[in-house]
């Protein structure tokens, strides 16, 4: 017994001298390649032949030289996004990033004050992107081809646009769950061998948790979240969180955004998601120029961007789905992803969520015994 | 005419210190209040007191709200408790036995201070977690089929004693070595046997510090958020501050709920700060202050090294298993360990993420601004303290008593709570402050005012006023008597304040909580982040170079205090 | 310099700390506030110095005014030029005897030879010339006293205040100091307040005493006019007079006047004038002035008694003797005078008339 300890506690230290005395990067992925789009700005900006801006807007915006950008975003994939950006036009974006409904307050009492500092602000969330419309933060803006953008994407007047959408699935730890043993469906979950070995995140994390629900009751039937509930699923304060014990081990399966699995799992996790067989929701989020925007051209130039094939490409390498239609569906950790019109991306239409959304609330609370 | 302005020249500066303490600590909590009793959080423009009601404390009528006071109350009492029994076993041990290894006894006693809780936490949830936690990876590892889960009642009661038993350990160790031996000796004079001698005088003179570190430990505990939040969160355990900060993060927000917690979080505070406050001054008359004495020791015999054998136990539980924990984690190439044997493989542990993050600017602009927010907040907080320290004992100005009374004030109010506050308040005001480091400051400020300004105001006790008023009639003005005498005969105190504060803003997380935003993070913000947005590699490499930085201000406070304590022989 | 206080007051909110005194120090006299602690006397002293405010009422330091409460004139302590020793002396531990010394004269921004030179003369004068670069943490009590002293001299003050300057020093260092104080303050013809509850210092030290009680000055004269004829039996009680007992004239008549110790038998006779002595009388009898003997004494105030307690001070004997039917009495003999007597002797107490007063309990404020 006593030399089984002591072989433990060498095993536990031999290594640390030894071992971590290297310093070698380990083996990871970059998630976005920015470096591959080639850029031609002698005319206005044109990426990989695609024409984003004049030269007049363009040069405006190189004027500038710099925009406030207040985001919602996972910050480590906003700042990807801005890398590419700032790659491509080398115009300076200066972030601030605060979970949404943070970022509504700030917003919102900024406005209030009068003395809003964002040029640009992106949320997901219907309701706080209309909170803030109502308390005129968005201006209209065109980005090219506007026009085509149906009313999915381009919102009150091009006051603000829908530029992709995290989907929500589930994820598995791929050292405790062999690949050909991960549940495919929904349904899977609420099979005996994964009682205990769930982890879910609580309806109150966001949009993107309420947006699951409404999916959840909508497709899989009023009976999935009782069962699911059954299962005694370790519930997790917010979705990270619940990603981060699934690469730890702490859970076999769970409840996961596409893009944070990637971004994990190029990180070395050992986590892989499902596109379940009953599909998976979309949830939205919305980019606007502000108002008060002290760097016009080139709060413009970004939303062009991020509404150009470029941009939303640079969302589709992070695991989002883009929201115009004609950009293609990502292929992510080897996994093609269906097509918008296969009927597995579900996306709830805002008013039906929001309208939803007090009702599934609470159903939701009451059946998992949470806050 | 000329009285007037002799009466506005005297209240001029109390004026201008009840403002500021206004701004700092009276108006967040106006806020607060405002919002708990009605149906919008404020917001410029959407303030009035219109639309008061009871309605946000109905969310007392929900078995959470009513289960976090139970929790809070339970997880309090519980720690305060255990940690107690941690804390006045050590010190008596260290202070009063002839336990072998004394001054390790002590350093054990006072180490786990340099280990802010959240960070203790955070290893903690790396040690104990049920699946992979490294405890549960060794006792499987050596067949015990035993499995440590962190994330229960228990773990969360013991997480908090741990990191709160040195409270009790530096007040009581005071109180035991100070402590006259004439007391003792009167005792065993008149025939007291050693054990009876310890029950009858001893432990009752030592009581009071006692009580008192207990009733600071379950008022600490009670408003602890990080650690209700990493380890109580995941067993779905909820505390009152923890509530609070959901509520908050809830979406859509419910700030107007939130604050109703807070009001009555704050109101059991309120009452627990009363009775220490009143037990504190109690001690004043009771403690025994000796010379510097020796006191004797107590023989334990053959249980001399148990006693010892329980101290290294404490000290590997709250300060070695915690760093090695995250000294492991920090290194780790994958976060997936299904065995310790597996990180003894070649390529699994590198230096490469520490040095990534060290390196990286999100850590750097931390760092920056958590040394920026602490020093600033330092130095103002002790300049502030020392207006209203010299206010309050050297000057006959109106509303001293009520200058006082508003500094000590932030101590019944949660850090959380505060933070909260001030968050709507900076919101409103229209200043470019909130979003700004500016705003960091002013909440530790406020939070930490009552220690600053107990420091300092103990500090000019202890300078005689004649100092000062004979410089004046020596011909010097009063603010250069001021900066002649007073101020360089208070320097250590002064020196002290400072460091205590600095070291106390660098360990702060929840009044920061709400306050924060991504170019003004902290280094306890960017653990928490990390943490929160389960990055926990991140969490735990911040978290080793975090206790580093602690641990430098703590042995620069200790060399320098060490030097005043002979300086003033 | 002359300093005059006119109808000065003093109250804190209810509590009236000094009420409507007026007092005149003459250029160059010693006048010393003498009272028990909480009459008033160091706020009387701090309202000169300005580090009180009055609440009313004028004080002059020589032609100016420094303070005046109908005016509004308020000439803050460092521009008043007075010096002034602390009780606890407040010399500066973080300084040394010369930096504590030269401060005065630093603000007033005077060349440093002159510093030095003046330095030196007021160390020599108080005996410290050695000490000058010694860290004033070091000082005994006595040193510190004359670095005080020194400090406040150096700045050639207009009225020199010292509160208590001797109650912190033993008794042998006080008896010293008290007569060099009083050297240095005739021979530099300085104006000076003291501020004692020390009767035996207030008579070495003052050209005047003034008795303080409840803020009022009750009685000021020479220090040997208020010894023999203080003005009440408050007053001669804080003079060190232990035999004070209420009484009533004895009956009408006879004079010298006799009175009856209330609640005794033992009666008294005076010699000195009962001038005001109202309702409320007292016998007041000093306990040098009481002489024991074996047998009784020819003429009034013998009385038999028998010896109580016996406490031997080395230069006299203090005696307690209780009277038949009558008061304890304090007797002081000089160790010469007879033999130690034992505890229990029987002994005869008398005192002549003209050593017994009749004074009132209080002065009518």
């Amino acid at each position: 017994m006593r030399t089984r300890l002591r072989y433990a506690l060498t095993a536990l230290t031999v290594p640390l001298a030894l071992a971590a005395a290297s310093c070698a990067a380990p083996p990871s992925v970059a998630v976005v390649d920015a470096e591959s789009a080639t850029v031609d700005t002698s005319d206005g900006l044109v990426v990989d032949g695609e024409r984003i801006a004049d030269a007049e807007l363009f040069e405006a915006a190189r004027a500038e030289g710099s925009l406030s950008l207040y985001s919602g975003y996972v910050e480590n994939s906003e700042k990807q996004v801005i890398a590419a950006f700032e790659r491509d036009t080398g115009i300076e974006v200066n972030l601030v990033r605060l979970v949404p409904n943070r970022l509504a307050e700030r917003v919102l009492s900024e406005q209030g004050a009068g003395r809003l500092g964002a040029d640009v602000v992106r949320t997901s969330d219907y309701d706080i992107a209309m909170r803030m419309y109502d308390a005129g933060v968005f201006t209209g803006h065109d980005v090219p081809g506007a026009d085509s953008l149906d009313d999915t994407v381009r919102y009150r007047d091009g006051a603000f646009y829908r530029v992709f959408n995290p989907l929500y699935t589930f994820a598995y730890n791929t050292v405790l769950v062999d690949p050909e043993d991960a549940p495919t469906s929904w349904e899977g979950l609420t099979e005996d061998r994964w009682r205990g070995h769930l982890g879910i995140t609580q309806v109150g994390a966001g949009g993107s948790s309420l947006t699951l629900t409404r999916f959840q009751e909508e497709r899989l039937g009023p009976d999935f979240l009782p069962a699911l509930a059954d299962q005694r699923p370790r519930i997790f304060d917010s979705s990270s969180a619940a990603l981060e014990s699934l690469a730890r081990g702490e859970v076999s399966v769970a409840t996961a955004v596409v893009s944070s699995v990637n971004i994990a799992a190029a990180k070395n996790a050992p986590v892989d998601f499902v596109v379940p067989e009953e599909g998976m929701a979309a949830y939205d989020y919305f980019v606007g120029k502000t108002t008060s925007a002290r760097h016009e051209a080139a709060a413009e130039l970004f939303l062009d961007w991020n509404l150009s094939q470029r941009g939303q490409d640079v969302f589709r390498q992070i695991g989002e789905f883009p929201a115009r239609s004609d950009v293609s569906p990502p292929e992510i950790l080897g996994q093609q992803l269906p097509a918008a019109d296969s009927g597995l991306i579900v996306r709830i239409p805002p008013q039906e969520l929001i309208d939803a959304a007090e009702a599934d609330q609470r159903r939701w609370l009451s059946l998992f015994g949470y806050l | 005419m000329s009285t007037l302005l002799i009466r506005i020249r005297r209240g001029l500066p109390t004026s201008v210190l009840l403002l500021i303490l206004g701004v700092l600590v009276i108006v967040p909590m106006l806020f607060i209040a405002l919002a708990a009793f009605s149906s919008e959080t404020p917001r410029p423009g959407s303030i009035g007191l219109s639309g008061l009601s009871l309605d946000n404390f109905a969310i007392f009528g929900s078995s959470q709200a009513l289960g976090a006071v139970g929790n809070s109350l339970l997880v309090a009492g519980s720690a305060s408790v255990l940690a107690l029994a941690i804390g006045c076993g050590l010190a008596f041990l260290a202070a009063r036995t002839d336990t072998p290894g004394r001054r390790f006894l002590y350093f054990a006693g006072i180490a786990p201070m340099f280990l802010p809780s959240l960070v203790g936490a955070l290893a903690w949830s790396l040690l104990g977690s049920p699946a992979t936690g490294f405890l549960n990876l060794l006792l499987h590892s050596v067949g015990l089929n035993i499995t440590v889960n962190i994330y229960s009642m228990p773990g969360l009661i013991m997480v908090l004693a741990l990191y709160y038993a040195p409270y009790a350990f530096l007040l009581v160790h005071g109180a035991l070595s100070l402590m006259n031996p004439d007391l003792e000796e009167a005792a065993f004079v008149h025939g007291g046997t050693r054990r009876r001698t310890l029950r009858r005088v001893t432990f009752p003179l030592a009581l009071p510090a006692v009580l008192g570190s207990g009733i600071l430990i379950f008022a600490l505990t009670m408003e602890n958020f990080p650690v209700a939040q990493v380890i109580g969160n995941p067993a779905q355990i909820d505390t009152l501050p923890s509530f609070i900060y959901r509520l908050m993060n809830a979406s859509p927000s419910r700030g107007n709920e939130a604050a109703a917690v807070a009001i009555v979080l704050t109101g059991v505070l309120l009452i627990v700060t009363a009775i220490q406050q009143r037990a504190v001054l109690r001690r004043k008359f009771t403690t025994v202050t000796g010379k510097g004495v020796k006191p004797k020791k107590v023989p334990l015999g053959r249980w001399r090294l148990p006693a010892f054998a329980a101290a290294v136990l404490y000290f590997v539980l709250a300060v070695v298993l915690p760093l090695g924990a995250l000294l492991i984690a920090s290194l780790q190439n994958s976060p997936y360990v299904a065995s310790l044997g597996q990180l003894t493989e070649p390529g699994a542990l590198s230096f490469y993420a520490l040095g990534e993050l060290i390196t990286s600017d999100d850590f750097l602009q931390a760092a920056r601004n958590s040394v920026l927010t602490a020093v600033l907040a330092g130095l103002i907080g002790t300049a502030l303290s020392f207006g209203l320290a010299y206010t309050v004992y050297r000057t006959g100005a109106a509303g001293r008593r009520v200058l006082e009374f508003a500094a000590m004030a932030p101590l019944a109010v949660p850090a959380i709570v505060l933070g909260l506050g001030l968050l709507w308040t900076w919101l409103v005001v229209p200043l470019p402050v909130y979003g700004t480091v500016v705003v960091l400051i002013v909440a530790f400020l406020a939070v930490f005012l009552p220690q600053s300004y107990r420091g300092v105001s103990a500090s000019i006790l202890q300078v005689d006023r004649d100092l000062e008023d004979s410089a004046v009639l020596l011909g010097a003005h009063r603010t250069k008597a001021v900066t002649k005498v007073t101020l360089p005969l208070m320097r250590v105190g002064m020196v002290s304040t400072l460091l205590l504060l600095l070291m106390l803003c660098m360990r702060e997380l929840s009044a920061a909580l709400f306050l924060f935003t991504s170019d003004t993070r902290l280094l306890s913000i960017l653990i928490f982040d990390n943490y929160d947005n389960g990055a926990m590699q991140g969490a735990a490499s911040v978290s080793l170079l975090y206790c580093g930085v602690i641990g430098v201000i703590a042995l620069l406070a200790k060399s320098l205090g060490a030097r005043t304590v002979d300086g003033a022989r | 310099m002359k300093v005059q206080l006119e109808n000065i007051t003093l109250a804190y909110g209810e509590a009236t700390a000094i009420d409507r005194l007026s007092v005149t120090v003459e250029d160059g006299e010693s006048l010393v506030l003498l009272g028990k602690s909480g009459c008033g006397k160091t706020s009387t002293m701090r309202c000169v110095a300005g580090l009180e405010t009055p609440t009313g009422g004028r004080i002059t330091i020589g032609d100016t005014v420094v303070f005046d409460g109908e005016r509004g004139v308020r000439v803050a302590p460092n521009k008043r030029n007075v010096g002034m020793v602390f009780q606890s002396y407040a010399v500066w531990p973080h300084r040394t005897i010369f930096q504590n010394v030269a401060f005065p004269l630093q603000q007033q921004r005077l060349p440093k030879a002159e510093i030095r030179e003046r330095v030196a003369d007021v160390l020599a004068l108080v005996g410290l010339t050695e000490y000058a670069e010694r860290g004033a943490s070091l000082l005994s009590g006595g040193q510190m006293q004359r670095v005080a002293l020194a400090r406040s001299l150096v700045m050639r003050p207009s009225v020199l205040l010292l509160d208590e300057p001797l109650s912190n020093l033993d008794a042998r260092l006080r008896d010293r100091l008290r007569v060099e104080l009083r050297e240095i303050q005739q021979r530099l013809g300085l104006t000076c307040v003291y501020v004692t509850h020390d009767q035996s210092e207030a008579l070495a030290l003052a050209d005047r005493i003034a008795l303080m009680q409840g803020g009022r000055i009750v009685q000021i004269d020479r220090p040997e006019k208020i010894y023999d004829a203080p003005s009440s039996a408050a007053i001669a009680d804080f003079l060190g007079v232990s035999n004070i007992f209420p009484c009533a004239p004895a009956g009408p008549g006879s004079a010298p006047a006799t009175y009856r110790l209330t609640g005794h038998a033992t009666e008294v006779t005076s010699d000195t004038p009962a001038a005001g002595t109202g309702k409320d009388p007292r016998v007041c009898i000093r306990p040098e002035d009481i002489r024991l003997t074996g047998e009784p004494a020819t003429g009034a105030n013998s009385w038999p008694g028998r010896v109580d307690v016996v406490s031997f001070q080395g230069s006299y004997v203090r005696y307690r003797v209780s009277l038949k039917d009558g008061p304890e009495l304090d007797a002081v003999v000089p160790r010469r005078a007879t033999r130690m007597l034992d505890v229990g002797t029987p002994v005869w107490a008398s005192a002549d008339p003209d050593a017994v007063q009749i004074l009132p309990a209080e002065v009518p404020a």
